[in-house]
């Protein structure tokens, strides 16, 4: 079965909340693939985010069958590429401008080192 | 919810220990007033800590070190523990400009820089903080957040640069 970025955040891609809740959705992800015994969404997050985490995880777990806790780690570890990408792709502007200045301020730091 | 780590724990544990990424340290020298954002924990390697430690291996810096050097030097595209860290550094990002610390333009440029990385900028760096130094600025995570209802765990949301040291030692482990 093929693994896709919940509907409830790719339709709320323009929300005020969308970075927040799909930061706390990829952390219970991460919680469940580290063995925690829950894999609850954070009480972190401002109460919206929360909700959208909340739906989120509600749409992965009913695509899948089981709660996040049993999903395989190869799958859970695809939900997290997935959803990164998702989000960067929505935070980072195609452009090309930003992309070159961005390269630059890389290479600037690496020659800095830490 | 403030930790308020008592006299008797800093003297007990007087290290506490972080694993972070190159680039979110980068970042947040470039971008955050040399001001970081730390999970962090008394005990390195909790294997080596017998009953005193309720961090699970999984959690631990040793074990968060050595499993981001091992992709990061892999050259992994697809590393799920890059792509966590990718998200870190945006949700970040974002409660900076929230917190007006950055500007709107600076999200953006921060994005990109997230955007163009390579796997060898997520490589592994080890942060060691003197816990007199941060007491004050330690709290804990909401349980659903910790590894374990017992582990030590805190979270420094704001921690300045000289308030500790940085170790990079490659696979030295």
């Amino acid at each position: 079965m093929k693994i896709r970025v919940p509907s409830s955040l790719v339709n709320s891609a323009d929300s005020p909340f969308i970075v927040e809740a799909v930061y706390f959705v990829v952390r219970a992800l991460r919680n469940a693939l580290r063995g925690y015994p829950k894999a609850e969404v954070s009480t972190e997050p401002s109460p919206q985010a929360r909700r959208l985490a909340e739906k989120a995880i509600k749409e992965i777990e009913a695509a899948e069958k089981k709660s996040v806790l049993y999903i395989e780690d190869h799958r859970i570890n695809e939900y997290i590429s997935k959803l990164q990408a998702f989000l960067t792709n929505r935070t980072a502007q195609d452009s090309n401008a930003l992309l070159t200045d961005a390269r630059r301020i890389l290479r600037t730091m690496r020659s800095h080192g830490t | 919810m403030r930790a308020m780590i008592s006299r008797r724990e800093v003297s007990e544990s007087p290290v506490l220990y972080s694993t972070n990424t190159w680039i979110a340290y980068m970042i947040a020298e470039r971008f955050y007033r040399r001001h970081h954002y730390v999970w962090c924990t008394p005990h390195f390697d909790p294997r080596q800590s017998g009953r005193d430690s309720a961090v699970p291996p999984t959690s631990s810096p040793f074990e968060m070190y050595r499993a981001l050097y091992e992709e990061t030097s892999r050259g992994e595209r697809h590393s799920s523990k890059i792509a966590e860290n990718r998200v870190g550094i945006l949700r970040g990002a974002n409660s900076k400009l929230k917190a007006r610390v950055i500007t709107d333009e600076q999200e953006k440029q921060i994005a990109a820089i997230v955007k163009a990385a390579q796997p060898s900028d997520f490589r592994p760096l080890l942060y060691v903080i003197p816990a007199a130094m941060v007491a004050k600025r330690l709290r804990e995570p909401p349980p659903e957040d910790k590894a374990h209802p017992l582990s030590a765990e805190y979270v420094i949301d704001d921690l300045p640069r000289e308030c500790f040291d940085v170790i990079e030692f490659g696979g030295r482990l």
